[in-house]
C-alpha cells in the first residue's frame, strides 16, 4: 500500500520534514488498523452485556461512539492541509495526456 | 384511509419526480452546467448502498440478532478509510482507461481479456440476482402491507403474489428510461446520479421520521425505549453479542464482505468509480458517506425494540415494522412517506444495478461474442448496443423475479442480500492484488474468480434452491449422496460456522489461493505484462507521448478509423472527437491519409468508453491491415533493451571491481618490490658486514703467518684484533639466527617473574662500555619499588640493550645524552629510551620496525647495523603482549618506548 501519497514524495530528511501526503497515508492506514481492532473480538466482548449508559445499551453506545470517532478522525486526516491544493504537487497526479 | 389509487398515484407521482430530477440534471449537463460536480451529490449517490435491505431489512435483522445489522455498515466505514489510497487509484485508472464497469476494469487489468470480462459479468448477474429479488420482495411486501391495511376495511383482494412481477416490469421500464434513453451510449449517466442522490435524501428523511415517531411519540424518547426493553427478557437479549448467530466469527465475516461490497458490488463500482466526476470528491465522501450510514442506522434498534414490544405475539413480520408501526397508529401520511422512502431505497438500487449489469452484459459478454461471430459489421451499431442493453435490463429483472418466486418466502431480507455480498467479495482479490501486484496473471485471475464463484454457488446459492424445493433438501443435510463432508454448510467437515461465514471462508481461500498460486507458477503474456505494469504504476510519470502509441503497428486509413468510431458513437460525437484530436495535436486529418499509431490508440480509447476495453481492441484490430498487434515484437525490443542495460550495468560493475583489484595489486607489488630491495640490501649488508671482519681476520692472519720474526708484543696485538673481529662475526651470525628463529616460531621462551628495575640495571651495565667509549652520558629514572612482569628476562634485556646501543650509536659523541625512564599504570609498565640524536622522520617511524629496514642517511653514508635489531625487538615485545613504538621528543632526538603488561598475583 504505497501508492498515491508516496509518489513523488521526497526521501526522509529528518523527522520534521516528513512529506505531507506520506504522513496522510500513514495516518489513514493506522486508522484502519485501529478501527478493525476496536470493532472486533475481543474488545467487543467487554461491552457485550445488558447494561444501560445514559439510557442506552452499553454495546450500542460503544459501537456508535467508535463509529463516530472514526468518521471524525477521517475528516480531520483528509481535510488537514494547511497549504492550498496547488502547493502539494505530489497529490496532483498527472492527467491523461 | 388509504385508497388503492392513492397509493398507486403517489408511487407513480414519486417516480415521475425522480424522472424530472434526472431530466433536469441531464439538461444541465448538456448545457455544461453540471449539478453533480460536487462531493455532496457524489456522497449521496454512494448512499445507493442503502437499499430496501437497509430500509426494511435492518429492523428485521435487529429484531432477531440485536446489533447483528451493524457490520454491514461498519465494514463500509472501515473500507472508507482506505478510499483515499485504493479507491482513488481505481478511479484514476478507470478514467485513464475509459473503464465502463467492474467487468471492464478486471478484464482491462488482465490483458484486456474478454474471457475474464465475460466471467465477471456472469458472476455479477448470477450473484446479484438474489439482491434484485430482495428489492422486489421489499417493495411488493410493503405494497401488500399497505393494500391489506385498506383491504381489511374494503373487503377487496390485493394484487397478491404477482405484485412483484408488475413491480419488476415497471422498474424495468423505468431503468430503461433512465439508463438507456440516449442513442449515444456513454458510460456516464448524470441524470441517474442526480436522481439517486435525491432518493438517498428521501429515504434518510423517511426513515428518520419513523424513527422519531417510534421513539418520541410511542415512547418517551430513546431512553424510555431502552429502559422498557431492558426489562423484558425477549428484548434485553438483543443488547449483547450473544443474540448474533455465529458470534464474533460471523461479525468479522460480515464486516469483511461489506468492506468489499461497498466498492465491488457492480452498482457501487458504477457510482463510486464510473460516475465519479472528480477524484478530489473522494476526500469528502470518505467521511461524509460513513456519517450518512451512521445517521440512517441510529433508529434501527429503537424501532426494532419498539416493534417487538408493541406486537407482543410476534405475529407481524419484523422486516415491515417501520410500515406496520405507523399504520397501527393510524398515521397514514407517515406510512405513505415511509412507503415512499422504501420505494426510493429499492428503486434506486434496482436502477443503478440493472444499468451497471446491462452495460456489462452488453460490453463484456455480448459484444465480444458478436464480434467473434462477425455479426456486427453494419452501420448504426449504436442501436444494436441500446437494444442489447435494454434487453439486458429486462432479463436481469426477470431473473430477480424468478429468484424471488423461488425462495422469496423462505428467507428474511438480509439473509438474501448477504448471499449477493458474498458473491461481490469474489472480485476483491482480483482487483486489489491486480492494482498492487504486477505478478497477478490472467490465468490466475481466471482460476481465482472461477474457483471462488463455484465455491460460493455451491455453499450459498444451491442450498437456497434446495430450500425452495428445486433440489432435494438432502443435498443440504446431510450432503450430496449422503456424504456429510460434501454438505454445502459444512464443507470438508468444517463445522461451527453459520452458512455465510463458512462460505466466505472457503470461497476466499479458493479465490486468493488459486489467484496467487496460478500467478506464481505461470507465465504472463506480453499484453498482460504491459497492462499489469500500467495498472500498478499508474502514478509513475511516463514520458509524454509514449502512452499507448507503440501498441499498434499496422496501417489503416483515417476514414476507416473514423467510420468505425462513427458506427459506435454516432457521427456527431465521432466528428467532435476527431476534431478535438486534430486541434490538440495541431495536425490536419485527411480521410485518405493513413492513420498513425497515436490516432489509432486514441480511437481505441474512445471506443473503450462505449464498448469496453476488450471489445474495443477486437474492433480496432479488425480494420488494421498488416500485423495488427505488434506487442510481442515490442516486448521483445523492450526485453532486449533491458537486457543490454542489464549487461552494461554488470560490465560497469566488473570494471569497477577490476580497477579496485588493480589498485590493490599495484600496492602489493610496490610492497613486494620494496621488500625485495630490502632483502637485496640486507644480503649485501650482511655480506659486507661479514666480509669486513673476515677481511681483517684474513689480513692479520696472513701477516702472522708470513712474518715469523714479529715481536711478541705486536703479534699479541694482532691476535687480539683477530679475536675481536671473530667475536663480531659471531654476534652478527647469532643475530641473524636469532631473528629467523623467533620469526619461524621455533624459539623456546623461558618465562619467569622478573623485576624491570633489575632488568634495566643489567642493560645499563652491559652498555656502559659502549657509552663510555663515545663519551655519552646515560641517566636513569626508576621507581622506588620493583615492577614485576612475566617474561623471558634475557630477551627483555636484549631489547633494552638494543634500544640503548641504537641510541648511543646515533648520538653525537661528547654531547650525546641518553635518558632511561621506567613508569607504570595499574595494568602496564612503560620503558622509555630517550636520546638527543639525529631523530627519525615521522614517515619513517612506522617502518623502522620492519625487518631489513635501515635508516638511510646521506650524511652517514652506508647504513649502520644489520636492519634486524628493531625487528627483533618488536617481535619480542609483541610476543610478550606489549607494544613498541617511537616518538619525537623535546631534544629533537627520538624516544623509543615499549609497554609490558604488569604481573598481577
Amino acid at each position: 500500500m504505497i501508492e498515491p501519497g508516496f509518489e513523488g514524495a521526497k526521501p526522509y530528511s529528518g523527522d520534521r520534514h516528513i512529506p505531507k501526503p506520506q504522513r496522510r497515508v500513514e495516518r489513514v492506514i493506522s486508522l484502519l488498523i485501529a478501527g478493525i481492532a476496536f470493532l472486533n473480538f475481543p474488545i467487543l466482548s467487554v461491552f457485550s452485556k445488558i447494561e444501560l449508559v445514559f439510557g442506552i445499551p452499553v454495546l450500542y453506545f460503544y459501537l456508535f461512539l467508535v463509529w463516530g470517532l472514526i468518521i471524525g478522525a477521517m475528516a480531520l486526516i483528509l481535510h488537514d492541509r494547511p497549504q492550498k491544493s496547488s502547493a502539494s504537487p505530489a497529490e496532483k497526479e498527472p492527467e491523461e495526456r | 384511509m388509504l385508497q388503492h389509487w392513492v397509493i398507486l398515484l403517489v408511487s407513480f407521482g414519486y417516480l415521475s419526480i425522480l424522472f424530472a430530477v434526472a431530466y433536469y440534471a441531464d439538461k444541465r449537463a448538456d448545457s455544461g452546467r453540471s449539478i453533480i460536480g460536487n462531493p455532496y451529490i457524489y456522497t449521496f449517490s454512494i448512499a445507493v448502498y442503502c437499499t430496501g435491505w437497509t430500509f426494511y431489512g435492518s429492523v428485521g435483522r435487529a429484531a432477531s440478532t440485536g446489533v447483528g445489522f451493524l457490520p454491514i455498515y461498519l465494514g463500509p466505514t472501515l473500507a472508507a478509510t482506505t478510499w483515499w489510497l485504493v479507491l482513488r487509484k481505481i478511479i484514476h485508472l478507470s478514467k485513464t482507461n475509459h473503464i465502463t464497469s467492474i467487468a471492464d476494469f478486471i478484464a482491462s487489468r488482465y490483458g484486456k481479456s474478454s474471457v475474464i470480462g465475460g466471467l465477471v459479468t456472469v458472476i455479477s448477474v448470477v450473484g446479484i440476482m438474489p439482491y434484485i429479488a430482495l428489492q422486489l420482495k421489499a417493495i411488493s411486501t410493503s405494497f401488500n402491507v399497505l393494500f391489506q391495511s385498506t383491504a381489511e376495511k374494503a373487503g377487496e383482494i390485493s394484487f397478491g403474489h404477482d405484485t412483484a412481477l408488475y413491480i419488476a416490469l415497471v422498474l424495468a421500464v423505468f431503468s430503461i428510461l433512465f439508463g438507456t434513453r440516449h442513442i449515444d451510449v456513454t458510460e456516464r449517466h448524470e441524470g441517474m446520479v442526480a436522481a439517486i442522490a435525491f432518493e438517498s435524501i428521501v429515504k434518510l428523511l423517511a426513515f428518520s421520521a419513523v424513527g422519531i415517531f417510534v421513539t418520541c411519540t410511542m415512547f418517551d424518547g430513546p431512553a424510555d425505549v431502552f429502559r422498557q426493553a431492558a426489562a423484558a427478557p425477549e428484548t434485553s437479549r438483543l443488547m449483547s453479542m450473544d443474540s448474533l448467530p455465529g458470534g464474533y466469527a460471523s461479525w468479522l465475516a460480515l464486516t469483511f464482505i461489506s468492506m468489499t461490497a461497498i466498492v465491488f458490488l457492480p452498482r457501487q463500482f458504477q457510482i463510486l468509480v464510473v460516475e465519479n466526476v472528480n477524484e478530489e470528491h473522494v476526500r469528502t465522501a470518505a467521511w461524509l458517506f460513513p456519517l450518512y450510514l451512521l445517521a440512517i442506522n441510529i433508529f434501527v434498534l429503537p424501532i426494532a425494540l419498539g416493534g417487538i414490544m408493541f406486537f407482543q405475539s410476534g405475529s407481524v413480520d419484523a422486516d415491515m415494522f417501520v410500515l406496520t408501526l405507523s399504520l397501527k397508529h393510524e398515521k397514514t401520511v407517515l406510512a405513505l412517506f415511509v412507503f415512499i422512502g422504501g420505494l426510493s431505497a429499492a428503486t434506486g438500487m434496482v436502477i443503478v444495478e440493472t444499468i451497471a449489469l446491462s452495460t456489462m452484459l452488453c460490453n463484456d459478454l455480448m459484444m465480444p461474442i458478436l464480434l467473434r461471430l462477425k455479426l456486427l459489421r453494419r452501420d448504426g451499431m449504436g442501436r444494436v448496443l441500446l437494444a442489447i442493453r435494454r434487453g439486458g435490463i429486462v432479463l436481469i429483472l426477470l431473473l430477480g423475479y424468478l429468484y424471488f418466486r423461488l425462495i422469496g418466502e423462505s428467507f428474511a431480507l438480509v439473509t438474501i442480500g448477504l448471499v449477493s455480498f458474498a458473491a461481490a467479495a469474489q472480485f476483491a482479490p482480483a482487483i486489489l492484488l491486480g492494482i498492487y501486484w504486477k505478478g497477478a496473471s490472467r490465468r490466475g485471475a481466471l482460476a481465482g474468480l472461477a474457483g471462488g464463484f463455484i465455491v460460493w454457488a455451491y455453499t450459498l446459492l444451491l442450498p437456497s434452491f434446495a430450500r425452495s424445493g428445486w433440489i432435494s433438501m438432502s443435498f443440504v443435510e446431510p450432503g450430496p449422496f449422503g456424504i456429510f463432508e460434501l454438505g454445502p454448510y459444512h464443507l470438508f467437515n468444517l463445522t461451527g460456522f453459520e452458512p455465510i461465514t463458512h462460505s466466505v471462508f472457503w470461497s476466499m481461500l479458493f479465490n486468493v489461493g488459486l489467484l496467487v498460486g496460478v500467478s506464481l507458477f505461470g507465465r504472463q503474456e506480453a499484453l498482460e505484462q504491459l497492462q499489469a505494469a500500467m495498472f500498478v504504476d499508474v502514478y509513475k510519470k511516463r514520458a509524454p507521448d509514449s502512452a499507448d502509441a507503440p501498441l499498434w503497428h499496422g496501417t489503416t486509413l483515417v476514414s476507416d478509423l473514423k467510420g468505425l468510431v462513427e458506427r459506435m458513437l454516432g457521427a456527431e460525437r465521432a466528428n467532435a472527437a476527431f476534431r478535438s484530436y486534430a486541434v490538440q495535436h495541431a495536425i490536419e486529418l485527411h480521410n485518405d491519409a493513413s492513420a498513425d499509431e497515436n490516432l489509432i490508440a486514441f480511437a481505441e480509447r474512445e471506443l473503450a468508453g462505449t464498448v469496453g476495453a476488450a471489445s474495443a481492441r477486437v474492433m480496432v484490430s479488425s480494420i488494421i491491415e498488416g500485423e495488427a498487434l505488434s506487442i510481442e515484437g515490442l516486448m521483445k525490443i523492450l526485453d532486449e533493451t533491458s537486457q543490454v542495460i542489464e549487461y552494461s550495468h554488470r560490465l560497469e560493475q566488473k570494471s569497477r571491481e577490476l580497477e579496485a583489484a588493480t589498485r590493490e595489486l599495484k600496492r602489493t607489488n610496490e610492497r613486494l618490490k620494496e621488500l625485495d630491495r630490502m632483502k637485496d640490501e640486507f644480503v649485501s649488508t650482511v655480506s659486507h658486514e661479514l666480509r669486513t671482519p673476515l677481511t681483517s681476520i684474513r689480513a692479520f692472519s696472513e701477516i702472522l703467518q708470513d712474518d715469523e720474526n714479529m715481536d711478541p708484543q705486536q703479534r699479541q696485538q694482532l691476535l687480539r684484533i683477530v679475536v675481536q673481529e671473530t667475536e663480531r662475526l659471531t654476534r652478527l651470525v647469532n643475530q641473524v639466527l636469532d631473528f629467523t628463529k623467533i620469526e619461524s616460531g621455533a624459539y623456546q621462551w623461558t618465562r619467569e617473574k622478573m623485576d624491570l628495575v633489575a632488568v634495566m640495571q643489567e642493560a645499563v651495565t652491559a652498555t656502559g662500555q659502549l657509552a663510555n667509549n663515545r663519551k655519552i652520558s646515560v641517566t636513569r629514572e626508576v621507581l622506588d619499588g620493583p615492577v614485576f612482569v612475566f617474561g623471558d628476562k634475557d630477551r627483555i634485556v636484549q631489547v633494552i640493550i638494543n634500544l640503548m646501543s641504537n641510541a648511543i650509536k646515533y648520538c653525537a659523541p661528547e654531547t650525546g645524552k641518553v635518558h632511561l625512564r621506567l613508569s607504570h599504570t595499574a595494568n602496564e609498565a612503560k620503558i622509555e629510551v630517550i636520546d638527543n640524536g639525529s631523530g627519525i622522520e615521522p614517515e619513517e617511524r612506522e617502518r623502522i620496525f620492519e625487518r631489513f629496514h635501515q635508516l638511510r642517511d646521506s650524511s652517514k653514508g652506508k647504513p649502520q647495523g644489520t636492519g634486524l635489531g628493531l625487528a627483533i625487538c618488536k617481535t619480542i615485545i609483541e610476543n610478550h603482549n606489549g607494544s613498541i613504538w617511537v616518538e619525537g621528543n623535546h631534544w629533537n632526538g627520538s624516544s623509543f618506548m615499549f609497554t609490558l603488561p604488569i604481573m598481577t598475583d
